[in-house]
């Protein structure tokens, strides 16, 4: 081995990164050729004083404005999907034969304010695992996002327009939970308001969000007091897909009314009968046992 | 700490999950300013260059290739801006800046000054190597990205690195010793 192949295997031995042929012959030259043995040195001097090398911190206002940015593209991000949501019920509404809706500052707000806090959330995710005390942080963020909500729900129901209401309703419903007290809320407007089109909105994103015996609990007085076809067929089936057998007195009472349609008078006729073969199958099957 | 790689947390941001981003930038920022600071050694614009990252991480969120390593893409953002930089200062002097080293104000008699005097003379030499090099040496030996990262992220193809980081290290190990031999 000469002066120049040392040189270039020199790396790869401070590396390790040689086989134990040539890290042997590099050895041995190494012993006899003083100049080899001194780059070496300098190279192991090198290699030391990379490895002394100290990061500096990087100023905070890094971080500040990188959080500033990320919360903007946020903010973007949740714009887009407003109009996209935007865009849907416009059509949604073009069917019903609504006016199209204006944007409501107070959803998007809202909807910035909880989209903020997630991220807040998600990006304490990482310190806060360590300590206890940061779960509780993130508990009580999600409570403040979840009766924010609400809130922005239960205001909602007094505003002018029926298409912000119905508005409100899907934003609402977007989530993933839902609180007793939304529930009444959406009960509120599922009675009383003015528009068929808000009023049936409540109604489907109460039994989606909701499904279970408490909402029909709720809804089997709704059918009584109930004259618009569309809100009674949809009642009629939340029972129906349930096998819920507690309507059957409602549906006779609003088959015998003569202010029922024809079309929900076959309908409840049809939905009454399956339920009572359902409710004797079961009578017979408590019977036998 | 949150164990995801990566990998893992730019495909969730990549999706629309932006909140990742801030884990990544947790894990990033001070080991990629302090790259662009040994690139440029100006404190201001290396904290720029290191948001710019950032930026063009979300911005080009869609262009990540899922399982594909993180680390070579930021650092292919993070030259790709710095050499646009470089573009739009227009001439080839400013690109670093000058070095001003306080090494007048050690007492290098003491050790820790010895240090200080050594950390500051690796950086003059590092200084003096051309970009080009420079930047190898730093990915590999200071941010320790392997070959094959490297050559992902310089579209240098990878039996090329290897010779053209040894080339690297002979230059500086030469400039360095340079300078002390001439104190």
């Amino acid at each position: 081995m000469n002066c120049e192949k040392t040189k270039k295997l020199l790396l790869d031995y401070l590396q390790n990164e040689l086989s134990d042929k040539e890290k042997q012959e590099l050895e041995q030259r190494l012993e006899q050729c003083e100049t080899c043995e001194a780059l070496l040195e300098e190279f192991r001097e090198l290699f030391q004083a990379i490895e002394n090398q100290t990061d500096m911190d990087p100023p905070p206002s890094l971080k500040e404005n990188f959080n500033r940015m990320l919360v903007s593209e946020m903010e973007s991000q949740v714009a887009s999907r407003q109009t996209s949501l935007s865009d849907r019920f416009s059509s949604l509404l073009d069917r019903f034969s609504i006016k199209p809706l204006a944007q409501s500052p107070v959803a998007i707000l809202l909807m910035v304010l909880c989209f903020t806090l997630g991220y807040y959330f998600n990006s304490r995710q990482d310190e806060t695992s360590l300590a206890a005390r940061s779960l509780e942080e993130i508990e009580r963020l999600q409570v403040e996002m979840k009766t924010l909500k609400d809130a922005y729900l239960i205001n909602s129901l007094s505003l002018p327009r029926p298409g912000q209401r119905l508005q409100a309703i899907v934003e609402y419903g977007s989530g993933d939970s839902m609180s007793a007290e939304a529930a009444d809320a959406l009960l509120q407007f599922l009675y009383n308001d003015s528009n068929v089109n808000v009023r049936f909105t409540a109604l489907q994103t109460l039994s989606e969000q909701w499904a279970g015996q408490e909402v029909r609990d709720r809804l089997l007085n709704a059918l009584a007091n109930e004259n618009e076809p569309l809100m009674q067929v949809s009642i009629i089936r939340i029972f129906e897909e349930a096998r819920d057998t507690r309507i059957i007195p409602q549906l006779e009472s609003i088959i015998l009314s003569e202010e029922t349609t024809d079309y929900v008078k076959g309908y409840a006729l049809n939905a009454k009968s399956k339920l009572e073969r359902r409710k004797n199958a079961q009578l017979k099957r408590t019977k036998t046992l | 700490m949150n164990s995801e790689t990566d990998e893992e947390l730019m495909s969730k941001v990549k999706e629309g999950y932006l909140g990742s981003l801030t884990v990544l930038f947790e894990r990033h920022q001070k080991p990629l300013f302090n790259f662009f600071l040994r690139m440029c050694r100006d404190l201001e614009r290396s904290e720029d260059l290191t948001q710019s990252v950032f930026e063009r991480i979300i911005k080009y969120r869609k262009s990540y290739k899922n399982q594909h390593s993180f680390r070579s893409w930021m650092y292919q953002l993070a030259r790709n801006l710095f050499y646009d930089s470089y573009r739009n200062l227009k001439r080839k002097n400013e690109y670093i800046a000058d070095p001003q080293e306080e090494g007048h104000l050690f007492d290098f008699n003491d050790n820790q000054a010895l240090k200080e005097k050594r950390r500051i003379e690796l950086n003059d030499a590092l200084s003096r190597l051309p970009a080009e090099q420079r930047e190898l040496i730093l990915m590999s030996k200071y941010q320790g990205l392997k070959y094959e990262e490297i050559s992902r992220a310089t579209g240098i193809s990878l039996s090329a690195i290897k010779v053209r980081i040894h080339r690297a290290m002979h230059k500086l190990r030469d400039v360095y010793f340079e300078e002390r031999k001439a104190e």
